[in-house]
């Protein structure tokens, strides 16, 4: 007798053993959807290392002083300075680099920039904070900061100073809640794909090289009559 | 199991066979299938139609242990015969004797299954299955594999014995 694959057998195979592939499929989805949450959250805590810089801008009359720290506010102040400065950074730095410190060798908006970068003015002194995981590459952001200052505005700045690099550790889930959300259900939904992939591959395969009999179809297709079928139950 | 379903499968084995053909080989693909209770049910069917049935066991084991014509084995209205060593047994069956039996066997009764499964076991299974007018096979659901019956189907085709249908348990 020759085997014949029979797709309207195998969709009606399908059809009622389809619980048993939802089942396999929802319990792979819940795995996989377990596999994400810890690989979103496998780098969790993270050290960053902010260097500062404090600068001493005005001029020694303390009303003029007044008028030029005001300028000097509007300046820093300006998402167009802040640009300029990651431009800096970006000149200066290798395409590694700048990616470690900004996370990313795109464009970046100014809410990243500002996440990265703090510009602030404390009287007459001003201020830089670079963060990122390498405290040399934060010091050397901050080097590039300052000169971008001192060049732009020379008459207004006095003298420089690099502090010690601080650092701090901070909890990255509490960022990433919306992309752990994203992980979870990513990996879910590969898992519940794979499970019913895996199912429907496991039933073609059942059908194509199972030899066991089983109905009486199978017999007829010898060619000869089924005299009788006995119930075993 | 159902009485019902042995007493359809007797009727439509008796519609199948023609006056001349009483002497029936019942054999299965699957060696691990024990196939006396079943072809006992059947006799039972039989008898409960008003005909008289008996079963041959011509297999390993069976064959010389057993009295010929005799009735070993009175289990509700279905005889269980089979051979002895004085007519041969395993190793000294011959075909003239079965012959003998058979032809004994198949006037004195209105059907005879001879159980000789799996034909290739014995000698004795083989020539009484050669002698016979036709053969069954049972097979069971989920067990019997479609390549396996094939196998038993060319032997049957060797043994020159006319496959009559399946039953199916």
């Amino acid at each position: 007798m020759e085997q014949v694959f029979d797709f309207r057998e195998f969709v009606l195979n399908i059809t009622k053993r389809l619980k048993g592939i939802l089942i396999f499929a929802l319990i792979l989805a819940v795995l996989f959807g377990g596999l994400g949450y810890i690989k979103a959250n496998s780098d969790v805590y993270m050290t960053t290392y902010t260097a500062t810089v404090n600068m001493t801008g005005g001029n020694k009359e303390a009303d003029v002083l007044t008028g030029t720290m005001k300028n000097l506010t509007a300046i820093l102040d300006s998402d167009y300075f802040y640009n300029n400065i990651v431009n800096e950074i970006r000149k200066n730095m290798t395409s590694g680099e700048f990616e470690e410190i900004f996370s990313t060798n795109k464009e970046l908006s100014i809410n990243d920039i500002k996440d990265v970068i703090v510009l602030s003015i404390k009287g007459n002194v001003i201020l830089i904070d670079i963060s990122s995981s390498d405290k040399e590459l934060s010091k050397e952001a901050c080097e590039i900061g300052i000169n971008y200052i001192v060049n732009e505005v020379p008459n207004m700045i006095h003298n420089t100073t690099v502090s010690a690099l601080g650092s701090q550790t901070v909890n990255l889930s509490e960022q990433k809640g919306e992309s752990t959300f994203k992980m979870v259900a990513l990996f879910a939904a590969l898992g519940l794909i794979l499970g019913i992939g895996l199912g429907v591959i496991w039933i073609f395969f059942v059908d194509v090289f199972d030899l066991k009999l089983q109905s009486a179809d199978d017999l007829r297709k010898f060619g000869l009559p089924v005299l009788g079928e006995i119930n075993s139950k | 199991m159902s009485f019902n379903d042995y007493k359809k499968t007797a009727v439509n084995l008796l519609q199948n066979l023609n006056e001349n053909q009483n002497i029936i080989s019942v054999s299965s693909s699957s060696s691990e299938l024990d196939l006396k209770d079943y072809v006992k049910e059947l006799g039972r069917a039989f008898i409960s139609l008003g005909k008289t049935a008996a079963i041959l066991d011509a297999r390993v084991g069976s064959a010389d242990s057993l009295s010929m014509g005799k009735p070993v084995e009175q289990d509700g209205e279905a005889v269980l015969i089979a051979l002895s060593e004085k007519t041969g047994g395993e190793n000294g069956i011959t075909e003239a004797l079965a012959s003998e039996f058979i032809g004994t066997a198949k006037t004195k009764g209105d059907i005879l299954f001879v159980l000789t499964e799996p034909l290739n076991s014995s000698v004795a299974a083989a020539i009484f299955a050669s002698k016979t007018d036709g053969g069954i096979l049972i097979e069971k659901k989920k067990k019997s594999r479609t390549d396996k019956i094939e196998e038993c189907l060319a032997e049957l085709d060797i043994l020159k014995i006319t496959p009559l249908g399946f039953v199916l348990v």
